[in-house]
């Protein structure tokens, strides 16, 4: 790549734990492991829009959070503008990157009106000069379509799409480069959805910002975003330009998906390409390629060894984590054969 | 697209509850300023003795009669209110403050703390409430310091699991993780964000606990443990009253109802409040 | 032809609440017959929970309700406040994790109805529950019979309550919203399953959700729902390809779609209509852009334009032949 990235993921992982009592202390209980994130390594260019998919614990979100310096990562790095940043972030290093969250009701703190909450970020920061922030807080709130009025009313008198209007004006309020907005229009309704989407495009444009959009919704990640990265158990199984995975998926999953998602123009429902069974539990992760039990292509290779992410043989900028996805089968590799769980 | 839909309130659900906050406080509050007023409102000296006239029945001169020592009852009731008010309300504060503190450092921390914190309620939550105030009120010498002591080192159990508990289910909160990524410090997250929002709980339980000291306080003036003669105390004057109770029931009873409606009007104010205070 | 399973005319539903009567459902009417997918599609506060409760028969206490409902050609009871459901009716629920009961087996679950409605001795309720399992495509029956709601996978648990609604054998399933809380793979797999439960059975399908495009794949015919009224109806292909309503229009311009690139999408302004107004005119009108004068009076039922398509717009001819996106567009 040319352009050197804004922000880059550097071989993140993480690992839950779950939470001890005094009795499992004691009683030497083992702690239950979950791997959300694994070796997840991707560079953003300024200016872009990267898309992350993947269904529900595919650990989108975690990654979302790990890059905004809410989790710590369990290793792996976060790297902005070629500087690493520490797993403790000083305050000017927080304002890089800023998150905005799927659930308009609970991301807003209900004993405060929008007014306050933006003007406490503006204070925190020292954003703007002390006499000009209730000012900039108008401002922010126009940036974003809304009426200054808004700045009087608590959280609970607002529309859900308004209130995910102030979340991106929050956001916005210490000038980040980077936005992640993490499923920002699934909890709206269909009529509205259009209205913060479309902001987010405009915003991009009108301020350079860098966007990451996370979503279980293909279709609103094609409509925002010039790359996406598509996530399964925790690892990016594919990352493409757009256009060329919608169109021309490599990766089973990846074909999977598009194959499922439920579209206002396609009819034709029995497509081949469609899969069974459920998501495995991410306590317990199959050998070998996570997706080879619900794989329609899978041979016994893919039940032993783990694909990398790796690049096309003349295609330096998509990569797929599947040893098929651009050679062909080997004569010595067999089908798998699976039980009727997978056939259905 | 700046039309802010301003969502009335359900009248009838909410003014019964604010109903029951006024009645409440009004209640209360008639009780608070007869304390206070005491020494205007009788003529008499709740100490001074009148061997004159001892187990005298109501009348004009004393309104609600006299005890076994003459002393005027009315007299008595109104200083023991100030007295077992201030106890039950001042007995709370420091658990309030203690157990909300720890309770929200344990829930948003989690870890070493939270495992120190659980560790202490649990343990304390082992013993029975009222023989662990017992013990260590007698262990501390009666009076009224030591009751605060007593209250200090046990009530705070309550708050700090209630507290913990909330603190906990709002750290997931998405407010709190926006707070977090625009780099609030942990005190501000707490004080500003998190405390505001989860006050309530722990605000009506003092409400319900304020009664349970103030019972608390006469249980043990009633034993001998709480409040020394000859300091008015409703405890203490139903236990003196006992033994006449056959001939001057009014001695026992009356201290009684006043521990009832100080009770209820507590509780009118706790479940008002849960009301008010709930965001919607 | 076959006479419709499913007959609904005139439906209306008030609810009392603090802040007012709720006019939930507006005088709603239409027909589903046997073995057909009927989809209604309405954002949230459009009253198409309160429909579905209306015709399961389990309208809340607070409840009143007029026009009438008939199943396989008997009408069912409107009052509100009943606690059984109407015989031939069962509903399959968004949260198939809350809608079963975490402390029983779901064979058990599944086995309930067979047993106690149809009357089915226990071994023969079991085998039965077993063959729903089955058909419903859980596989390893036998042993999943014995699980606990806990132990299954969200697409598993749909499945099973997809059993369980099929188990009393009805004429009609109603469903709420039963893809929303899951996966995507696993919602094409549930779809599936509806489309072929209701060829094999010939029961018929009522299905409600926000989301166009799930309807665009599982239904034959379509209603849309707005504050409390159908403002469009008619097969598939005519209501989607051509929309003759400005909501619908609207709508269809306002979501993306997997299929379409970066077609722009156009916000419907405004916000979803409060179910507490009252007075007449067009729902649509604080939010439309094709309103004349005429649409601030009057009652705005459907009218059929043709035989496959009916709308409550009084302006359909000026929406006819616009393709929907072009013509959103422009407004």
């Amino acid at each position: 790549m040319t352009v050197p990235p804004i922000l880059e993921a550097r071989g993140l992982a993480k690992v839950f734990s779950s939470r001890r009592s005094v009795g499992d202390v004691i009683f030497r209980r083992p702690t239950e492991e979950l791997q959300a994130l694994e070796n997840v390594s991707f560079q953003v260019v300024r200016g872009e829009s990267l898309g992350i998919v993947g269904e529900s614990g595919c650990g989108k979100s975690t990654l979302a959070r790990c890059l905004v310096g809410l989790y710590p990562p369990t290793s792996g790095k976060t790297v902005y503008e070629g500087r690493e940043f520490e797993t403790k972030r000083a305050l000017s290093d927080r304002k890089k990157i800023q998150i905005v969250f799927q659930d308009p009701y609970s991301s807003l703190n209900a004993r405060m009106t929008i007014g306050q909450a933006l003007r406490e970020v503006l204070r925190v920061h020292r954003v703007v000069a002390s006499e000009r922030v209730a000012a900039r807080a108008v401002e922010l709130l126009a940036l974003v379509g809304l009426d200054s009025q808004i700045a009087n009313v608590y959280p609970r008198q607002l529309s859900g799409g308004q209130r995910q209007r102030v979340n991106i004006a929050r956001a916005l309020a210490v000038e980040p480069e980077v936005l992640i907005a993490d499923e920002p229009v699934s909890a709206l309704d269909v009529s509205i959805q259009a209205i913060v989407l479309n902001l987010l495009a405009s915003l991009r444009e009108q301020l350079g910002l860098t966007l990451i959009l996370i979503a279980h919704d293909l279709s609103v990640v094609r409509y925002l975003c010039d790359r996406v990265a598509v996530m399964y158990m925790g690892r990016i199984v594919e990352i493409a330009a757009t256009e060329e995975l919608f169109e021309d998926p490599r990766h089973p999953y990846t074909q999977a998906l598009l194959a499922a998602a439920p579209s206002l123009e396609r009819k034709s429902r029995e497509d081949a390409r469609s899969i069974g069974g459920d998501p495995p539990s991410p306590f317990d992760l199959p050998e070998g390629c996570p997706f080879h039990p619900r794989c329609p292509v899978a041979t016994d290779h893919c039940a032993t060894v783990r694909p990398p992410l790796e690049s096309g043989p003349s295609d330096s900028v998509r990569r797929a984590a599947c040893h098929y996805a651009w050679a062909p089968v080997a004569a010595h590799h067999k089908p798998l054969t699976r039980g009727e769980e997978n056939l259905r | 697209m700046t039309a802010v839909s301003r969502s009335e309130s359900p009248k009838t659900a909410r003014g019964r509850r604010s109903y029951s906050l006024v009645m409440g406080a009004g209640l209360l509050g008639v009780i608070v300023v007869a304390a206070i007023l005491a020494p205007w409102i009788t003529p008499y000296d709740p100490l001074a003795h009148d061997l004159e006239s001892i187990l005298a029945p109501p009348s004009s001169d004393h309104l609600l009669g006299t005890d076994h020592l003459g002393r005027d009852v009315w007299t008595r009731l109104l200083y023991a209110a100030r007295l077992d008010l201030l106890i039950g309300v001042g007995a709370v504060i420091t658990p309030f403050m203690t157990g909300t503190l720890l309770g929200a450092v344990a829930g948003y921390y989690g870890g070493r703390i939270d495992l120190a914190v659980s560790a202490a309620t649990d343990m304390l939550m082992a013993f029975p409430y009222y023989v662990l105030i017992i013990a260590l009120v007698f262990s501390l010498g009666p009076g009224i310091p030591s009751i605060f002591i007593a209250m200090a080192i046990v009530a705070w159990v309550s708050y700090a699991r209630i507290v913990r508990g909330e603190v906990l289910s709002a750290r997931g909160q998405q407010y709190v993780m926006a707070a977090k990524t625009l780099g609030y410090t942990d005190l501000r997250i707490i004080v500003r964000h998190i405390l505001p929002n989860v006050i309530t709980q722990p605000v009506t339980y003092a409400m319900s606990d304020i009664v349970v000291i103030i019972v608390g306080v006469v249980t043990l003036s009633y034993l001998g443990l709480g409040v020394p003669p000859p300091t008015p105390d409703w405890g203490s004057m139903i236990a003196s009253g006992q033994s006449f109770m056959t001939t001057q029931w009014q001695l026992s009873t009356i201290p009684g109802i006043a521990v009832v409606i100080v009770g209820l009007s507590f509780s009118l104010i706790g479940d008002g409040l849960t009301h008010r205070l709930r965001p919607e | 032809m076959t006479a419709p399973v499913l007959q609904v005319r005139d439906l209306q539903v008030r609810m009392s609440s603090p802040r007012g009567v709720v006019h939930a459902v507006r005088g709603v009417s239409f027909d589903v017959e046997a073995g057909h997918t009927h989809g209604i599609v309405g954002e949230s506060g459009s009253g198409k929970t309160t429909l579905l409760r209306a015709i399961l028969g389990l309208l809340p206490g607070n409840a009143t309700a007029g026009g009438t409902i008939s199943v396989s050609g008997r009408s069912i009871p409107l009052a509100g406040g009943r606690s059984k459901a109407v015989d031939g009716v069962s509903i399959v629920f968004q949260e198939p994790m809350t809608a079963l009961n975490p402390v029983v087996r779901v064979g058990l679950q599944i086995s309930e109805a067979p047993r106690f409605k149809l009357g089915l001795g226990r071994r023969a309720a079991r085998d039965r529950a077993l063959e729903l399992m089955r058909q419903v495509g859980i596989p390893d029956p036998g042993r999943r019979f014995d699980a606990y709601p806990h132990e299954l996978s969200g697409g598993l648990s749909q499945r099973v309550l997809i059993a369980i609604a099929l188990s009393a054998e009805p004429k009609i399933i109603l469903c709420d919203e039963p893809t929303t809380a899951l996966d995507v793979t696993v919602q094409d797999q549930i779809l599936k399953l509806f489309r072929r439960i209701s060829e094999e059975t010939g029961v018929a399908i009522v299905y409600v959700t926000h989301d166009l495009a799930v309807v665009a794949q599982t239904c034959r015919t379509v209603s849309v729902m707005y504050a409390g009224q159908f403002l469009e109806s008619g097969t598939m292909e005519a209501v989607f390809g051509r929309p003759r309503h400005p909501y619908t229009l609207g709508l269809l311009g306002a979501v993306p779609d997997v299929s379409r690139g970066r077609t722009p999408l156009v916000a419907i302004p405004g916000s979803p209509p409060d179910l507490v107004r009252t007075g007449e005119g067009c729902p649509f009108l604080p939010r439309c852009s094709y309103a004349l004068d005429e649409c601030a009076h009057g009652v705005f039922s459907l009218r059929d334009l043709n035989h496959h398509q009916s709308t409550a717009c009084i302006r359909s001819d000026s929406l006819s032949g616009a393709a929907p996106v072009a013509e959103a567009e422009a407004s």
